[in-house]
């Protein structure tokens, strides 16, 4: 039979050996505790002698090599007649520090049998929780104290229904909505107060928790993911934090038809997104409010043009940062948008990469239907959303005549912060945007 | 640079000792030998016989010569061959060294490090797989630090070294060669006293030291879909980073310990004590512990397994405790 | 010697003898805490190995040695503070009696695991060996000690190195109330340095002569580099092991005829056959040492006691916050 050569563990820190040299050949007879190969570990150089007698039947590893213990180096073919199972090596001792280990099992007296073996007895079960009583921990404590709760109210989802942080947070939470859409209907509370009243203690915010779902056969429950769980805690809180302004344009891009056209004439290919990015950043240029964020109850307009454009990737979505956008060209849009996601489907954006946005673009795609409305990018005041891009007929001035042509349209969506933008400035700068893509000048 | 952890250890010697020249190296068979481990390799050639010491087999007497060289200005470092002999010299640690300032009324003070190889995951028995952190630090004048990577290894050294106390310095032989890591070229520090925040979480707290620190940061790699971790590792065992401690308690509410140490009387108990104390009402979780079972640590592999703390205990009690 | 030499050394044993009394006497009259370790009887031995010392040289003594801490520079009202437990005392009352050394005079502190110093005295003379620095350690230890593994630890590390550093055993014959025989299977404690590869003697502990002889001897054998040596000194304690001990282990005729070779009175005898004016010597020296010690007693009665606070200060050289917000 064939047995293994293997790299001892000379010495208990040792994790890997050098194969210094073979004393033996393929094809030769070895006695048993013949020196078959010398090894050099951190701690020691030794030969290591054969396991068995028997014929060298492979030899795995070359002089020169370093390889892990217990790696086989190689393997003997034992005499058929003698073949038994090689006993199990005994463990290494570390002879450096502890001397022959014989010599203190030698002095011992016989083993002294050991007492029979008595079996502990299984612990009984633990008394059922009592009816009516509500398990809580410490801090749920202390959070319904602070926020006058009553916790019968609320579902508990820990073990034996014990009611969680988690769970007193998403109450939390969806409360909050419930009282925002009340107030906010009413007109009582400015948002910006309430942010004051209820963020503080709430956050982070969870989304709300409602009784356990009556679950069918077949129905999935898919626990979400700290990404997941981040995506929804943000989007919520932008959602609270940030009253909402959505408007629409209507821009006609034949003339960034035009442009793309003839780049595609000269070997570029350029999408839709980069012209927006361009027309986005030379806006905000012009409309510092648009290009802020929002830091307690202070508005810091920003210096540079950060765009945070938002990217569709395997894991999710990525929303990558093009610094200084005002500042370059459309070809270097173009070619940075290329490499971010070609870089973000590797998995090799640095966070870095990833955060100091002033403004955020999201681009849905060829799917991405009519328009939409995109949710704020905290602590940014605004976002742009790219609409579908679809030829339609248009009625169009041609020397003073109306005239019905078809150009590609896009409905084109920003939302801005009311905090902070007022109308005339949001406005503004959408339809600014829009100008700059109709006007077809992107040098 | 690439190094091992035992290569960082190393390192910290030789450049202390080429730093300062009162700084000596005193341990059995560090000089020609180079030390059981390989730990002080090259260093009595380097800077000389009269510096890196072959001491008798007398670790009493290794530490309070110690302490004699310390009231004369100088920096020894005291090898234990393996940490698990430190028993022998315990008397000289607790009642010489750590007193020494204390019962002189601050007339002096009294550098010297105790290091050596701890720690068992390397079928090494009884008296070759000990983690005795916790004796010292009951002990008020040490201080105890057990790093957990090469980069700590030797910034802690280092700082151990320079310090005016007597630090008794934990290093763990199952990562010797076990791990590789980058390290800077240029001199640095690693601060006694500070904890390591290794991976930010929010639903839940690990806190370890030492080789633990691997198995644990490994399980919250491997459980990211299910639970956030947050990871810290001590560094310092005396003084705890309480303000490290109790931020990450306050966030996640949640708390499990793990060390390789026995249960009772670790430095779980003590760290679970002051959470319990100073964070009750954050927590939403009872403080759990993790780590050896009461019993010497064995020699033979599945009941060494079986004892000591892993990947698959640390995650079955990680589960455990976010479904609390 | 010389007259002025023989009348410093009488001077010593006679302040020792005061300042033992003295505190016997504080004791008894429940001015003292804790315990107190009288070396009367023993005057001579410290007397005889310090007193030639040079001020860097290092001593190690052992828990009833406050002769050696006076001889070799400590304040005798510092000294007195210290077993007040004041704040004017080494260990600013941090702990009691010897423990807290006078490190700027080169007297260390022991610990109560006699024998514990041993090793601390050998570290030191390594040091004072790789820096060829020609200074001196000298190690007091018990006969009971001498039963310890670090007083074998330190002994043979010296004897390795030839390290400067003289082991002074006072076998006073009992260890609290353990006569000789029952801790030790050799005659002399002093028989052991050959298993060290160094020289032993054994000299009359009571004798100062003797005593001063065999220090002299030592002493400069470890300040020219030729190694280490282990003086035994036979001598007596008159109280027991503390004040609180009665002692009554021990025979009154062997008590008697340890006092009648008291180490002043041999002084005394000594000083008489040189035909000094002895009477003169006598009461000149009684009225100086009684009026140090009184006054030592006087500054450490009047040196503040510490406050409860102070229990955390010098514990670490810079102080740790253990109670992190």
């Amino acid at each position: 039979m064939l047995i293994d050569v293997v790299m001892p563990q000379l010495g208990e820190s040792v994790v890997e050996g050098v194969v210094v040299k073979w004393l033996v050949e393929v094809g030769e007879l070895v006695a048993k505790d013949q020196p078959l190969l010398e090894i050099s570990t951190d701690k020691v150089d030794a030969e290591i002698p054969s396991p068995s007698a028997g014929r060298v039947a492979q030899i795995l590893v070359k002089p020169g090599e370093t390889v892990p213990i217990q790696a086989v180096l190689a393997k003997l073919e034992t005499d058929p007649a003698a073949s038994r199972p090689a006993p199990e090596a005994p463990p290494k001792w570390d002879e450096e520090t502890e001397g022959f280990p014989g010599h203190m099992a030698r002095k011992t007296e016989p083993p002294i049998p050991a007492p029979p073996r008595v079996e502990p007895s299984a612990p009984p079960p633990p008394p059922p929780p009592a009816a009516g009583r509500i398990r809580i921990t410490p801090v749920v404590g202390r959070m319904a104290a602070e926020h006058g709760l009553d916790l019968s109210m609320i579902p508990g989802t820990g073990i034996d229904g014990r009611v969680t942080r988690k769970d007193v947070e998403g109450y939390l939470a969806s409360e909050a909505l419930a009282k925002e859409t009340t107030s906010s209907a009413l007109g009582s509370e400015t948002p910006a107060k309430k942010l004051k009243t209820t963020g503080a203690k709430a956050a982070p915010s969870r989304a709300p928790i409602v009784s356990p779902p009556p679950l069918a056969e077949g129905d999935q429950v898919v626990p979400w993911t700290p990404t997941r769980k981040r995506i929804a805690e943000h989007m919520v809180r932008s959602k609270h934090t940030s009253p909402h302004v959505h408007i629409f344009a209507e821009v006609d891009m034949h003339r960034v038809a035009a442009v793309r056209a003839k780049a595609k004439k000269e070997g570029v290919n350029l999408t839709w997104l980069p012209f927006v990015i361009h027309a986005a950043a030379k806006a905000l240029r012009e409309t510092p409010i648009m290009n802020a964020t929002v830091w307690g109850e202070s508005t810091v307009l920003k210096k540079d043009i950060h765009i945070a454009v938002a990217v569709d990737t395997e894991k999710g979505l990525l929303v990558p940062v093009l610094r200084n956008a005002d500042r370059m060209s459309l070809k270097e849009i173009s070619a940075a948008m290329d490499d971010f996601g070609a870089r973000a489907k590797s998995g090799k954006i640095s966070p870095d990469e990833l955060s100091g946005g002033t403004f955020s673009i999201t681009n849905p795609g060829i799917k991405g239907n009519l328009f939409g409305t995109p949710i704020i990018n905290q602590p940014q005041v605004g976002i742009l959303r790219l609409g579908q891009i679809v030829k339609r007929p248009v009625v169009i001035d041609v020397d003073g005549e109306d005239s019905v042509v078809v150009r590609p349209m896009m409905y084109l969506c920003c939302a801005y912060d009311h905090r902070v933008i007022d109308g005339v400035a949001g406005n503004g700068f959408l339809y600014r945007v829009r100008e700059i893509l109709e006007a077809g000048d992107f040098s | 640079m690439l190094v091992t952890y035992i290569e960082a250890i190393r390192q910290a010697m030789d450049e202390e000792l080429a730093r300062d020249g009162n700084v000596l190296l005193m341990g059995e068979d560090v000089g020609v030998l180079g030390g059981a481990f390989k730990a002080s390799a090259g260093l009595q050639e380097k800077h000389g016989a009269d510096r890196v010491v072959d001491m008798p087999i007398s670790e009493s007497l290794i530490v309070g010569a110690g302490v004699g060289l310390a009231v004369q200005g100088m920096r020894p470092i005291l090898e234990m061959q393996f940490i698990d002999f430190i028993s022998c010299g315990f008397d000289q640690i607790v009642n010489s060294a750590a007193t020494l300032r204390y019962r002189h009324g601050g007339q002096t003070a009294c550098p010297i490090v105790v290091r050596g190889p701890s720690g068992g995951g390397v079928h090494g028995g009884l008296y070759h797989s000990q983690n005795p952190e916790a004796w010292f630090c009951h002990v008020p004048g040490l201080k105890v630090v057990a790093p957990a990577t090469a980069y700590d290894a030797k910034g802690l050294l280092k700082s151990a070294i320079r310090d005016d106390d007597p630090v008794i310095y934990f290093e763990h032989k199952f990562l010797y060669r076990r791990i590789k890591e980058e390290i800077p070229a240029e001199e640095y520090l690693v601060p006694i006293g500070k904890a390591a925040l290794r991976k930010e979480g929010r639903d839940l707290t690990v806190i370890t030291y030492g080789a633990p620190v691997h198995a644990v940061m490994k399980a919250a790699r491997d459980m990211a879909a299910e639970v956030d971790i947050e990871v810290i590792d001590l560094r310092t065992l005396l003084p705890i980073d309480w303000a490290t401690v109790k931020a990450s308690v306050r966030k996640t509410g949640k708390v499990l310990i793990v060390h390789e140490a026995r249960l009772t009387g670790g430095i779980g108990g003590e760290v679970a004590a002051r959470i319990a104390q100073d964070c009750f009402e954050e927590l939403d979780g009872p403080v759990m512990r993790l780590a050896a079972r009461d019993v010497h640590t064995p020699f033979a592999p599945a009941m060494e397994d079986y004892v000591l703390p892993n990947q698959e205990k640390i995650t079955e009690a990680i589960r455990k405790l976010a479904a609390y | 010697m010389t007259e002025q030499k023989d009348r410093e050394l009488y001077r010593w044993l006679r302040l020792i003898r005061e300042f033992e009394d003295r505190i016997s006497a504080l004791d008894k009259q429940g001015k003292l805490m804790g315990g107190v370790y009288s070396g009367k009887g023993q005057e001579a031995v410290t007397v005889g190995f310090c007193h030639d010392l040079r001020w860097d040289d290092w001593i190690f003594p052992l828990h009833r040695d406050l002769g050696a801490y006076l001889v070799k520079g400590a304040d005798p009202k510092r000294l007195m503070a210290q077993i007040f437990g004041k704040r004017d005392g080494f260990a600013k009352g941090k702990d009691s009696y010897l423990h807290g050394g006078d490190l700027a005079n080169g007297i260390f502190g022991a610990t109560s695991c006699l024998g514990a110093t041993l090793p601390v005295a050998a570290g030191m003379a390594y040091k004072f060996k790789i820096r060829k620095e020609d200074r001196v350690a000298i190690a007091f230890f018990g006969e009971g000690a001498s039963s310890r593994g670090d007083v074998h630890e330190a002994m043979n590390f010296a004897g390795v190195h030839r390290l400067p550093v003289v082991f002074v055993c006072e076998n006073n014959f009992y260890a609290y109330s353990t006569p000789n025989e029952l801790q030790f299977g050799v005659d002399n404690v002093a028989d052991r340095a050959v298993g060290y590869g160094f020289k032993g003697e054994v000299v009359n502990g009571n004798d100062l002569h003797d005593v001063m002889k065999a220090a002299g001897k030592a002493i400069d054998r470890a300040r020219k580099g030729d190694g280490p040596t282990l003086v035994e000194c036979k001598t007596y304690r008159y109280h027991g092991h503390s004040e609180h001990d009665r002692a009554d282990y021990r025979s009154e005729e062997e008590v008697i005829t340890w006092e009648s070779r008291d180490p002043i009175s041999l002084w005394e005898i000594y000083l008489e056959k040189r035909k000094y004016d002895i009477a003169a010597i006598r009461k000149e020296t009684t009225g100086e040492v009684t009026r140090i010690v009184a006054e030592a007693v006087a500054f450490a009665e009047a040196s503040p006691a510490p406050e409860g606070p102070e229990a955390m200060e010098d514990l670490y050289a810079m102080p740790i916050d253990t109670e992190a917000p």
